[in-house]
């Protein structure tokens, strides 16, 4: 299930082993979230059927959660606290939809951002995920379920994203296509094309991430103190990052890598600091491939020549 | 669900319908239905029983008290069949919710059931349940995918367009 729920979870257990909730406390609060679970289930069947199935009663009741959740997440830790006990569920509810409302909003200004970013490259997934995220927008229904995420997302990150859903997913999903649309943007279309070509000749029909294949090798690059502008990595280059990273172990090469990806975005004018622990993100991600095809003699299948 | 409910919880619902059920006998009271208190309490346990076989979720005091109102003056209903078709039709009613997609508002569904019972059944729980409500939640199905249909064409249209 969702973090939201295991959110709301977590702030009462910490409630009740802090004392700050007794148990009649936690079993109050669980009548009060079946009351607004009947309440919701009244609403959504505009107050026409005494009865639901159990199937939407546990939908109903995840989105309550995940809505909840997602205010008192923004609240912190003592804080929620204190609001579980102090305010009634169906406020709390009320704050986290609103909650929601100015995620949507956001997620719509991101939705725009990857638009006027987008990569000059064709790639049939990428497309069909920016229509996708569009439709998003329309299919959401935040008032009763939140949770869900009501859109065929394919296109792979760099760094996927494992725990979100919702419009959390999906903001946090955007924010990494913008900046991973960003990072394309600062190397020149040709050279990107040239080397996704070399990585996966269907690059434009397959499900393939665009920016993974250009920052490993800039990462490569930028290990050797090599012109990242180029992308390219020539058998010579390669043969000088081998030697680098054969003696070192592989958590010895995440540290290196870590510093390479700060390296890189030095050079590129990556200055946030978001941006900077994504690109980090990705360079620690690379590690283990890089040692798997060191170890199986084909590095030239991750570090690209073209 | 089962497991969220309190115990307390669940007992005072049981408490709200049994109360509720008293008070029909008021009004049944001229046709010549009663409920006796052992009565009361096993419908209310059928309910249970019948949601649970239906999978679904009731908050409310539930539906007996609408389906007596609506069923007390048919003719088809005496003293001594009283409690057995009040809770055949508490079982109809949840599974044909179900076969309706909840397509059909309580108030409606309990209407179709008083018109088939009553007029095309004439007091048959089984024909009432292999067939006309059967016919009138295939139609309500057959309404709704065509429904989608036309979203869907229109949809697509608009992508065209």
């Amino acid at each position: 299930m969702s973090n939201q729920k295991a959110h709301l979870y977590q702030v009462s257990a910490s409630a009740l082993s802090s004392g700050l909730m007794t148990p009649d406390d936690a079993a109050l609060l669980q009548q009060r979230l079946l009351d607004l679970l009947g309440n919701t289930a009244a609403r959504y069947r505009f107050f026409e059927s005494s009865s639901i199935t159990t199937e939407l009663a546990q939908e109903l009741l995840s989105s309550i959660i995940y809505t909840i959740g997602l205010y008192l997440k923004k609240c912190g830790m003592p804080e929620a606290v204190r609001q579980l006990k102090s305010m009634t569920l169906s406020d709390l509810h009320r704050l986290g939809i609103k909650e929601i409302e100015e995620q949507i909003l956001m997620g719509k200004r991101l939705l725009d951002q990857v638009k006027l970013s987008a990569p000059e490259i064709t790639n049939r997934s990428y497309r069909d995920t920016l229509r996708e995220l569009g439709a998003f927008f329309l299919r959401y229904d935040h008032l009763y379920f939140s949770h869900e995420t009501p859109s065929a997302i394919e296109y792979p990150l760099c760094n996927p994203i494992s725990e979100l859903n919702g419009i959390e997913f999906i903001c946090e999903y955007l924010r990494r296509l913008v900046f991973e649309n960003e990072f394309l943007r600062r190397f020149d279309a040709e050279r990107v094309k040239s080397l996704l070509y070399k990585y996966c000749a269907d690059y434009s029909t397959l499900l393939i991430n665009l920016c993974e294949p250009v920052a490993v090798n800039a990462l490569g690059l930028a290990l050797i103190n090599g012109n990242i502008a180029a992308l390219t990595i020539k058998p010579k280059d390669r043969a000088q990052i081998e030697d680098i990273l054969r003696n070192r172990t592989e958590s010895e090469t995440v540290l290196v890598f870590e510093k390479v990806a700060d390296a890189v975005c030095d050079i590129t004018g990556i200055s946030a600091y978001t941006e900077q622990a994504y690109l980090q993100s990705i360079a620690a991600s690379a590690v283990p491939r890089l040692k798997a095809a060191l170890k199986a003699g084909n590095l030239e299948n991750v570090l690209i020549t073209f | 669900m089962e497991g969220l409910l309190p115990i307390d919880f669940s007992g005072l619902l049981k408490q709200q319908t049994a109360d509720e059920l008293r008070q029909c006998n008021a009004f049944t009271g001229v046709y010549g239905l009663q409920l006796s208190e052992k009565q009361i309490q096993s419908l209310i346990e059928k309910r249970f029983e019948a949601l649970r076989s239906t999978g679904r979720v009731e908050f409310g005091q539930g539906i007996l008290k609408k389906l007596i109102a609506e069923f007390c003056d048919s003719p088809f209903i005496t003293q001594e069949n009283y409690e057995e078709l009040i809770c055949d039709l508490q079982d109809s009613f949840y599974y044909f919710k179900n076969e309706s997609m909840d397509l059909f508002s309580d108030d409606e569904l309990i209407a179709h059931m008083k018109y088939f019972f009553d007029y095309i059944c004439r007091g048959d729980m089984d024909y009432l349940n292999g067939t006309s409500l059967e016919a009138l939640c295939r139609g309500k199905r057959n309404e709704l995918e065509s429904d989608v249909c036309e979203q869907n064409e229109s949809e697509v249209f608009i992508e065209e367009l």
